[in-house]
Order: C-alpha cells, then sequence, then structure tokens
C-alpha cells in the first residue's frame, strides 16, 4: 500500500479543522469582516491627509457626512472616523496580545499543574489564588511606577491578570482527562509525560478553552478602557474603542454618533470573534462533523 | 404473532403494544428505531425484551412512558396501558401513569440517584407526589419499602446520601421507589446490567419476590440471556427494531426458531486454552506484589491511613499462557494488573523478561514498555477523540522507533489495522465513527503495532454485545496462536475467562481467594467465594443441549 494512496483520504486534526471551519458560512463571513475591520483600522489611518489630533475649527461635534467627515467630529472638531480607526488599533492589539498571554501561559500552567497533580498542583495554584487575592488596580499602578508609562504595560498586565481563570478552567479538564484510559493508554506506550500533555490533554481540553477565549476578548477590551478612564492606559492625543465609547455615552444626547460609531465597530468585532469561537470550537471536534 | 401463550396470565393484558413503529428524525435522515413490533403483557408475568446494542429494546420500553425525547415520531401502532391509549395522550394523563401505575428502573444507580438529596427524601418525594401523602406519612413508608426491599439496618440508612451506599444498595433503593405507587408494570432497562454477579442474583431474587407478593408485571430489558434464562416468563427477541421472536422462555432457549436467536444463544464464548508446558520461558514473575493507596485527611493532606488495594500476590506468566484474573469490583485486579505494568506504583519483586523493573526509572522503563501492551475496558474511553485511528496507532511507534520513516511507519499501521480486521483504508477516521467492536479493535491494533511479548487485556470484552466479544476473544486467540503471546486477562466476566485462559486466579480484597489450571477451579472449585461466583454467573448451557433448527 503506497502513502500516497490515501494521503487525500484525510488530513491532522489541524488541516481539517481548517477545511471544517471554512465550510462554516457564518464563520467564514465572520473571519473576512473581522479581516477587513482589522486591515482598515491598521493601514486605513495612510490615506487619510489629516492627523489624529489635527483639529477642524469650523466642525467641531458635527453629525457625520458634513465637511466630508462621515462618522462625523467628536467635541473638539476631531474626525471620528480616523480616531475609531486608531482606537481600532490599540483595542485589537490589547485584544490579540492579551488574549494570548493569558492563552499561552493559562493553558501550559493548568495543564501542568492538573497533569502532575498532587504537591506540585497543589503549590500552583496556590500561587494562582495567591494573584487572585492581589488587587488589580495596585499591580498596575506598581508595574506602573516601576516600569513607567507604555502602552506595553497594559497588555503584560492584562495578560498578566487574565491567564489566571484560564488556568483554572484548563486544570479542572485536565483532570478528568488524565484519568481517561487514552491517557494511560499513552503512557503504557511509553510516551513522555510532556507529550502526553501536548498531544492527548490539550487538543481534549480545547472546546472549552476557546469558549473562554471568545468571552476574554471584549473582557480585555473592556478593561483596557477601563485602564485609559483611570487615565492608567494610553493617552490623548491615542484613543481606543472604550475611551471612545466613554467619551461617546458623555455625550449621547447632544451627539449620538459619537457613541454609535465605535460601539458599532466593537459590537461588530465581538460579534464575528463569537461566531469564529463557535465554527472553531466545531471544527476542532471530530464528532461534529 | 400475537399468539397467547401464557397459560396462567388472565385473559386481559395490561399493557399491549400493536404494531409500534417509532423514528427519530435526525438532520441527517429519518433513523427508524422500532419497526412494527407487538407484544402484550399479562398481569403477574415477566416479560424479557433482548437484543444487543442498537435493537431498540430501550426505546420501546421508554416509549411506553413517552419518555422519548423530541425529533421522536410515533408513525404508526399503539400502546395501551389497560385499554388507555398512552401515545399522545396528553402530559397530565402520563404523569398520572408515570411512577405511579408504571414505574421503571434504570441501569445506572450511580446517576439516576440525585447526589444531593437523602434517599428517604427521594423516595418520599414519589409518595407524597402521587399518594398526597403527608411528610411524616411518607417517611413511615420509606421505611417499610426500605424493608421490603432488604435493605441492611434501613433505619440508619434513611438520611443516608447515594454515594455512602453500594452499587447493589442503590439498585435496591431504585427498585424501592419504583415499588413505592404499588404500581402494575414495572419496567427495568437492564437493571443489573452495572452490577456485580453475586449482587446480580440477589436483585434479580428480590425483584422476583416482590412481583410475587404484589402480582405486578415485569418488562425486562437486558442483553443478558443467562439472566433471562433464570427469570424471565417469556421472552420476547429484537433486533434492528423488529421482533424476531417470542414465546415461553424454556421453549425459546431449548428450540429457537428464528436464525438471530440461535444466533445470540451461541454467542455465549466456548472453548478452552490447552495449559503451556512448564518449561516455557518466563514472562512475568512478581512476588509478593503489594499496592497502597493512601488515604490523605486535612489540610496539608497528611496520610492518615494506608488503604491496601492489592495485598502480596504473586505469580508467574510463562509464554504463550493465560491467567485470567477474576473479581469483582473492588477486588483489586485492574490494580494489580496496573502495578505489574508499572502504571502505578507498588511494591515488590517484579521480573519481566528477566530484568528487574521494581524501581526502575520511568526512562529506564521506556524500552521495556513495547515489550508490555494494555488494552482497556472502555472502547469509547480508551481512544483520544481528537486523532485519527492512524495516530492512535502510529503514537506507540513515533516513541519507539524515533528514526522510522513516514512511510514506513505508515505500512507498519496498515499491517497492524489488517491484523485485527480493519481496513486499512479507514486510518485516517476518528474513533467516534467506529463501533464498540471495532474501537477495540484498534485498540489491540495500538498494542500489537509495537510487537509486544506480554499483553495486559483489562477487561476488554465487558463493554462489548456477546456476539461482537466472541469476535474478538477469536482474535485475541489468533494473535496468541501467531505472535506467542502471553496474556494476563482480567475479567469479572467467568465465561471469558474460561474460554480464554488456561490458569485462572480468583481476587477478592485484595487477596488471592483461589488459583489453579481454568478448568479445575470451574469444575470443582474449592472455596465458597468462587462456588457462589461460578452460580451467580448464570451459565446458559451448552448448545449441544440445544435443538437449534430454526423453522
Amino acid at each position: 500500500m503506497s502513502n500516497a494512496t490515501f494521503a487525500a483520504q484525510g488530513d491532522s486534526l489541524m488541516k481539517d479543522a481548517l477545511r471544517r471551519l471554512f465550510l462554516n458560512r457564518a464563520t467564514l463571513v465572520s473571519t473576512l469582516l473581522l479581516s477587513v475591520m482589522a486591515i482598515s483600522c491598521f493601514f486605513g489611518p495612510l490615506f487619510f491627509s489629516i492627523e489624529l489630533d489635527d483639529v477642524s475649527w469650523e466642525f467641531m461635534g458635527t453629525p457625520p457626512g458634513e465637511g466630508g467627515h462621515w462618522f462625523g467630529t467628536d467635541t473638539n472638531g476631531r474626525d471620528l472616523l480616523l480616531r475609531s480607526l486608531y482606537g481600532g488599533q490599540i483595542s485589537l492589539t490589547v485584544a490579540l496580545i492579551a488574549t494570548l498571554v493569558s492563552l499561552v501561559i493559562g493553558v501550559s500552567y493548568g495543564a501542568i499543574s492538573g497533569y502532575m497533580g498532587g504537591r506540585v498542583d497543589n503549590l500552583m495554584m496556590r500561587f494562582v489564588d495567591i494573584l487572585y487575592s492581589m488587587p488589580f488596580m495596585f499591580l498596575v499602578i506598581l508595574m506602573m511606577v516601576v516600569f513607567g508609562r507604555s502602552i506595553l504595560l497594559i497588555y503584560i498586565a492584562i495578560g498578566a491578570v487574565e491567564w489566571l481563570d484560564m488556568a483554572r478552567i484548563v486544570r479542572g479538564q485536565t483532570l478528568t482527562l488524565k484519568r481517561k484510559e487514552f491517557v494511560e493508554a499513552a503512557h503504557a506506550l511509553g510516551v513522555s509525560d510532556r507529550q502526553i500533555i501536548l498531544r492527548h490533554i490539550i487538543p481534549n481540553a480545547l472546546g472549552p478553552v476557546i469558549v473562554y477565549v471568545t468571552l476574554t476578548v471584549p473582557k480585555v477590551i473592556l478593561l483596557e478602557s477601563f485602564l485609559s478612564f483611570l487615565g492608567l492606559g494610553v493617552q490623548e492625543p491615542m484613543t481606543s474603542w472604550g475611551v471612545l465609547i466613554s467619551e461617546g455615552t458623555a455625550n449621547m444626547e447632544g451627539a449620538p454618533w459619537q457613541l454609535f460609531f465605535p460601539a458599532a465597530m466593537l459590537a461588530i468585532t465581538l460579534f464575528c470573534l463569537n461566531f469564529i469561537g463557535d465554527g472553531l470550537r466545531d471544527a476542532l471536534d471530530p464528532k461534529s462533523r | 404473532m400475537n399468539v397467547h401463550t401464557s397459560a396462567t396470565a388472565p385473559a386481559l393484558p395490561i399493557l399491549t403494544i400493536d404494531d409500534l413503529h417509532i423514528d427519530f428524525a435526525l438532520h441527517t435522515g429519518t433513523v427508524q428505531a422500532v419497526r412494527g413490533i407487538s407484544f402484550e403483557l399479562y398481569k403477574g408475568e415477566t416479560l424479557a425484551l433482548v437484543g444487543e446494542s442498537g435493537s431498540g429494546k430501550s426505546i420501546t420500553a421508554q416509549s411506553i412512558l413517552q419518555l422519548l425525547p423530541e425529533p421522536v415520531r410515533y408513525t404508526q401502532g399503539s400502546i395501551q396501558y389497560q385499554q388507555q391509549e398512552l401515545i399522545g395522550a396528553s402530559t397530565t394523563a402520563i404523569r398520572k401513569v408515570r411512577g405511579d401505575r408504571i414505574a421503571m428502573i434504570f441501569q445506572e444507580p450511580m446517576t439516576s440517584l440525585n447526589p444531593l438529596q437523602s434517599i428517604e427524601h427521594q423516595v418520599a418525594e414519589v409518595l407524597i407526589e402521587h399518594k398526597g401523602m403527608t411528610r411524616r406519612q411518607a417517611a413511615a413508608r420509606v421505611l417499610e419499602l426500605f424493608q421490603l426491599v432488604e435493605i441492611p439496618d434501613p433505619k440508619r440508612r434513611l438520611k443516608a446520601y447515594p454515594h455512602e451506599l453500594s452499587g447493589g444498595q442503590r439498585q435496591r433503593v431504585m427498585i424501592a421507589m419504583a415499588l413505592a405507587c404499588e404500581p402494575d408494570i414495572l419496567i427495568a432497562d437492564e437493571p443489573t446490567t452495572a452490577l456485580d454477579v453475586t449482587i446480580q442474583a440477589q436483585v434479580m431474587a428480590l425483584l422476583k419476590g416482590l412481583q410475587h407478593k404484589f402480582g405486578m408485571a415485569i418488562l425486562f430489558i437486558t442483553h443478558d440471556l443467562g439472566v433471562v434464562h433464570q427469570f424471565a416468563d417469556r421472552v420476547c427477541v429484537m433486533r434492528k427494531g423488529q421482533l424476531v421472536e417470542q414465546g415461553i422462555t424454556e421453549a425459546v432457549f431449548s428450540q429457537p426458531q428464528h436464525p438471530y436467536t440461535c444466533e445470540l444463544l451461541d454467542s455465549e464464548p466456548s472453548g478452552n486454552k490447552p495449559p503451556v508446558s512448564q518449561d516455557a520461558p518466563v514472562i512475568l514473575d512478581a512476588k509478593q506484589v503489594q499496592v497502597e493507596f493512601p488515604i490523605r485527611a486535612g489540610f496539608l493532606g497528611r496520610v492518615v491511613n494506608q488503604f491496601r488495594a492489592v495485598d502480596g500476590i504473586s505469580l508467574t506468566l510463562r509464554q504463550g499462557q493465560t491467567v485470567g484474573i477474576v473479581g469483582e469490583s473492588g477486588s483489586g485486579k485492574s490494580t494489580l494488573g496496573k502495578a505489574l505494568l508499572k502504571l502505578l506504583d507498588g511494591h515488590g519483586d517484579i521480573h519481566f523478561d528477566g530484568i528487574q523493573i521494581d524501581g526502575l526509572e520511568p526512562l529506564a522503563m521506556r524500552p521495556l514498555r513495547r515489550k508490555m501492551q494494555v488494552v482497556f475496558q472502555d472502547p469509547f474511553g480508551s481512544l483520544s477523540p481528537r486523532m485519527t485511528i492512524g495516530e492512535i496507532i502510529a503514537e506507540g511507534l513515533k516513541v519507539h522507533e524515533p528514526l522510522m520513516r513516514p512511510d514506513q511507519r505508515d505500512e507498519a499501521v496498515c499491517a497492524a489495522l489488517e491484523e485485527v480486521a480493519i481496513s486499512p483504508a479507514s486510518r485516517n477516521r476518528y474513533p467516534h465513527e467506529f463501533s464498540g467492536g471495532q474501537r477495540q479493535r484498534i485498540a489491540i491494533a495500538r498494542a500489537m503495532v509495537l510487537k509486544p511479548k506480554f499483553l495486559l487485556l483489562d477487561e476488554p470484552t465487558s463493554a462489548l454485545d456477546r456476539s461482537v466479544q466472541v469476535r474478538v476473544i477469536e482474535l485475541l486467540r489468533e494473535l496468541q496462536d501467531k505472535h506467542k503471546l502471553t496474556y494476563l486477562f482480567i475479567s469479572h466476566d467467568l465465561a471469558v475467562v474460561r474460554a480464554l485462559s488456561d490458569h485462572v486466579m480468583v481476587m477478592r480484597t485484595g487477596e488471592v481467594v483461589e488459583q489453579g489450571p481454568t478448568e479445575e477451579i470451574f469444575n470443582c472449585p474449592q472455596q465458597a467465594y468462587t462456588r457462589e461466583l461460578i452460580a451467580a454467573a448464570c451459565p446458559l448451557g451448552s448448545s449441544a443441549e440445544r435443538a437449534c433448527n430454526p423453522a
């Protein structure tokens, strides 16, 4: 039997999952939409002749459409479309980096802790408990004092907090998975602990992890806006969706567009992420085929 | 097919099922789960509904109480309880019947009780709901019921929670709950499948005694023909949603009319294994194996006591030999097996293939692992659901032969699959696409691809239907002959152990009760416990006594 004859009939989980992912129409549309959103946030501003903090004195707080400002302007006369795009840059980066940090640390930490069990597990989880009990604000302010103010710190601070939940979820999954016979069978085959965690534990724990990731993203974006609101996050003239939304909320009665546009962009992003998360979860589960 | 066979029963059936069709409209298409079955149930009789998994027997049982979940369609036929049509009856009408006139007990006594409520509370609830009793009246009645179902020390047990009871006791609580309203019909859906054989015999005897006392009809759903033979008055044999044969138990068992019934009856594992010569090389030699589990308490998990799961067992396995270890749940048989393979820590002198393996570091153990493989009980749990079966089988090769080229590895996987009679073309499929028997074959292929000398078979056939079991046993025999394999076969199923092993060891609470050559143990057991086990296993008798000539 030659290898080539069968190669066409099936692929690894990853390839297979990708194929199934794109068979899901909602996921496909969401992925496209999210890509458009990301590309326009990062490259859109290049096509503007104005700067982020350029003020047009004759158009202060004007509604959309006037004076070439498609999304209108804010109370200081700055173009809302441009600000929304720049805000997107920050929010999307925060979402990406903080989620990745929480995913990588949380999944590996939780899987190792749960798999090792016993004293190691006890120690590792008590450490998590200690971090949980530290006030988040205190942690951030402390970091600001020590390292100075930078946007990178925000990413790290948020990621450093978010992985705790993830570690707990993955540890719980691991505890049930490691009692399964297929893990025992792998052990009997002589597979090393590292490979058991990578090949047997983590792939089977992915379902809840992905669901949790889709919940983490909005949480992270909102956390960033909260920090910025307190003056600990991004600083003027830079902005983020969270900041724009909180400004928009203040002017909601007089200038509803200032709330509507950034909120709509955030909502679309979160919507897409939820669909992608659903699609990913199904695609990674061979049973849903 | 509606021939009235039971001579003792009164003229009017208490339950009539006529030409019942049940469909499930799934998005992948319509599944016809039950296709035109008819039978009657009379007061005071036990009717067994027998069939393998997927035959529609449980669906039929659940349809009687209208318990089937949505996309269910009753396309044809009727279910009548005392001339009252149950299909399409209003929810209130059904609820009056459910639990009151027709009660049901399920297979899993572990999951059918609420772990957060005391058993008294749960049984009392039925009485309060259906009989309108007050709490106090109900409490008195619950005590009566517990005495009736012979729960030891019932007064003290009243406030117990399900986890404080053994499996058999839980099933007794379920029976007490079912009997609370003195139903006319008791539907028992595999009530003893999850129990040990000796407990099973006790529970069945209890059911029989209660039936005698109350004169209720029992509809008994099972795949275990031994139990049917002993307890049922009449039998209905189901296959793929159809009734292939029904009649009085004795008649069906002695003169089956349908070829499928014959097949079922003959699927009792048969044959035996001749002992190997005394000078065959020793593969595994273990002396005084002990496994202890620490019992921890307190905040820091201080060890307060040791639970001894395996207590000083010695055994020797020679090449080509099959040693069967028999015992009920909790006897320590699986623990012993795992300790021998160093899957968990134990004490004692263990030599494998001439090398002392106790106290060996995991890394030093790894090269030996390929010589000793294991097949587990649960064909659903022992294969990782996110790997294709090709990846699953190749995993051991990746560990032990890291230099093997991918195409060579693929060839080895194909060869292993062919050896267990599964098409190599399906190696890119996932485990859930295979049936229980096929999965067990895949698990065997995963072990065989490494060309081991020794296989630990930990209840490999217990989760399978009898007919599938027989084929797996044949496969194991074939492999043993071909590769001179040595088996350690762990099972609670005496028939399978008898068919496969040449030496048997009976275990109880971590100790050996009795051991010796298989036929000696089965023909003249020395210990009372062994005799009890063998008696409780309800053997069917050999096919020679049966006139298997379908009309």
